[in-house]
């Protein structure tokens, strides 16, 4: 039934004459080969990935925005992994707004509607209702500042993430400034989210001030984006309350303690530069502390982690990345994950070639470095290739 | 690093309307009557605000790619470019104003300061370089030009003028020669030579047509000299010449919402 209703509304803007509507998406057929830890085999895997997004103007001012995704899972991982579903899927609070389509065996399909909102625009102001991307932050690998969703650099193939479920309300107060306020309800207390941001400009800076309570800690924040000469500087600082006034979750082993006893204030930071040269070769360096990270066994914090509203389980985070084009189409880069600590790290080799207009082959490996309890150690050697189709 | 990409593509665009604006200043040669010619040729193609969808295609022998785009533009600080095609690319929206550039990344739905260093690197080996496009605005100074002959191009009669570097200037080329027509004062070729006299490139101009209210060239191709197969094309498709637009237009507010 449900999916007959996403169907109806797909094919509306076809249906209707004189809708002023815009559609655009992509095909992507992504092969990965994995060795993971704690399975014994390598998995290899299809995944045939499509979306489309359809934006209606109802009018110039009012828009209507659905965007839906459809994967189909075939080989080793969908039988082999448990709880595959659930490692695939996003869990929104109200609705999944997703359907399983076809499972059996070593083939899954599923479909699901990620974005899904309102948007009107009045000359000064905006507001957005729905399954929505806000996307905060100045940082291009960790943005502590986004409350909402923050991106992640080694899920490169959902570079959209999963929405959330929110209203956001814009006010703009010049060219470079705004305010703004977001708020993401939820059934229970410990998961809402709400923000009030302060975009301003100063110099050649771009400036945010962000307060806001999640999941019960109230937190506030800053961050920044400018340049040193003519290389690129931007950061982000954040202070909550302790983890211990949060959502409690169990430590990973018993014999571990839990993130969410710590009772100091939380600090995280990250630091950002990047410098391209005139032969096109480029640099890029970030780095992020997280008070409340682990210097030991942050192989086992991940889930616990993620769950803490932290980018990584670490105390420190390095990353470097370097890129090249070795022709006009085609683009290699290599980027490093390194954690001081436990001396664990992941390499990430890749390959970007502009194959024909709109189709884009990509390549990449992701190597690990580090003993099993480390925070990398943990993860799996994985390479991918991806075909892309954009219209 | 899928958002580098996009990152990369983007400060491309930016170099793509340095190109486009290169067209509306590169011909700024003054000395009296070559002064006025050349003035009144440029003035044919230059406006203080403009709105243009152009089309931009690098030929290389064994490939090519295109990009279109519309860009709105305030002289000589603001512009705001939307990518229309190709599709991979479509949506992505580059603001800029004075020296800092942002871009709007749709499927990310995100807004990326760009630094001043990624912004000069010629998109996908376009023919256009970061000399012709940075150091344009100082050619007005940099050179004496003189009425050297006339000549037809394309069934066009035109004036051949020759511009001279100023001994003190510090400028890329050893001459240009450019043509430009008698009546209407219209640009239709220019050839870059190097110190030693050799010619590096040619730039053509043709498919004249009336457009914002004037008659300009609509189709530009810039030709590198010995490189077989290589060129670089801009198509303009519309042009509308001083359009009222403020700098409060070029806003981060505007960039999600101009189609």
């Amino acid at each position: 039934m449900r999916l007959k209703i996403l169907f109806f509304l797909m094919i509306i803007p076809f249906l209707v004459k004189g809708i002023d509507f815009e559609t655009s998406g992509y095909v992507k057929y992504l092969f990965s080969g994995a060795k993971l830890p704690f399975i014994q085999k390598r998995l290899n895997d299809h995944l045939l990935h499509a979306r489309l997004n359809t934006r209606w103007y109802v009018t110039s001012d009012l828009s209507f925005s659905l965007e839906t995704r459809w994967r189909t899972y075939y080989g080793q991982s969908v039988e082999d992994i448990p709880d595959f579903k659930e490692r695939i899927t996003h869990d929104y609070e109200f609705s999944d707004l997703g359907w399983e389509l076809i499972k059996k065996n070593r083939l899954f399909s599923f479909a699901e509607i990620d974005r899904l909102y309102l948007d009107y625009q009045a000359p000064k102001w905006q507001i957005t209702l729905g399954r929505q991307r806000i996307a905060w932050g100045t940082s291009l690998v960790w943005n502590i500042i986004d409350l909402f969703n923050p991106m992640s650099i080694l899920d490169f193939d959902y570079e959209e993430r999963p929405g959330s479920d929110a209203v956001r309300f814009q006010y703009f107060t010049g060219s470079l400034s705004r305010i703004e306020f977001a708020y993401q309800p939820a059934p229970s207390n410990n998961k809402q989210i709400f923000a009030l941001l302060w975009a301003t400009h100063y110099g050649e800076y771009d400036l945010f001030f962000l307060a806001g309570m999640k999941h019960h800690r109230k937190t506030a924040g800053f961050a920044w984006t400018g340049y040193i000469k003519d290389a690129g500087f931007r950061g982000e600082f954040r202070v909550s309350d302790p983890l211990s006034e949060g959502p409690q979750t169990p430590a990973p082993l018993p014999e571990l303690p839990s993130l969410t006893n710590d009772k100091r204030i939380s600090v995280q930071g990250v630091l950002s530069f990047d410098y391209s040269f005139p032969n096109s070769f480029y640099v890029h360096s970030e780095l992020l502390y997280n008070r409340n990270g682990r210097t030991r066994n942050a192989g086992f914090y991940q889930l616990q982690a993620a769950k803490a509203d932290m980018l990584t389980p670490a105390k420190w985070s390095l990353f470097q990345e370097f890129a090249y084009d070795f022709h006009p189409l085609v683009r290699g880069d290599v980027f490093v994950f390194y954690n001081p600590d436990d001396r664990s790290g992941l390499i990430a080799p890749s390959v970007s070639w502009s194959v024909f207009t709109n189709v884009d082959l990509y390549l990449i490996g992701f190597v690990i470095r580090g003993k099993s309890s480390s925070e990398f150690g943990a993860m799996g050697n994985a390479g991918f290739l991806r075909l892309k189709y954009s219209f | 690093m899928k958002k580098k990409l996009f990152i990369k593509q983007g400060k491309s665009f930016f170099l793509l309307v340095m190109s486009f604006m290169l067209l509306n200043s590169a011909f700024l040669f003054a000395d009296q009557k070559g002064t006025e010619i050349v003035r009144k040729a440029n003035d044919q193609l230059r406006g203080k605000s403009s709105i243009i969808t152009a089309t931009l295609t690098v030929i290389k022998p064994n490939w090519t790619r295109s990009i279109s785009m519309k860009i709105w533009s305030l002289e000589p600080d603001y512009a705001l470019i939307l990518i229309t095609k190709p599709a991979r690319d479509k949506g992505t929206i580059t603001l800029k104003r004075k020296r800092e550039v942002w871009n709007w990344l749709p499927s990310i739905r995100r807004m990326i300061k760009i630094p001043p260093s990624m912004m000069l690197q010629p998109w996908m080996g376009s023919d256009f370089t970061n000399d012709d496009l940075v150091r344009e605005s100082s050619i007005v100074e940099d050179y004496t030009h003189t009425i050297i002959g006339e000549e037809k191009i394309g069934g066009y009669d035109c004036y051949k003028i020759r511009f001279d570097p100023k001994p003190e200037a510090g400028v890329v080329w050893g001459k240009i020669i450019a043509w430009i027509t008698k009546k209407n004062y219209l640009e239709l070729k220019a050839e870059y030579y190097d110190e030693d006299g050799q010619l590096i490139k040619s730039m053509l101009g043709s498919k004249i047509k009336k457009m914002g209210g004037r008659l300009i060239p609509s189709y530009w191709e810039m030709i590198p000299q010995n490189k077989k197969g290589h060129k670089t094309i801009i198509e303009y498709h519309s042009i509308k010449f001083n359009v009222k637009i403020d700098p409060s237009f070029f806003s981060q507010q505007n960039m999600k919402r101009i189609r």
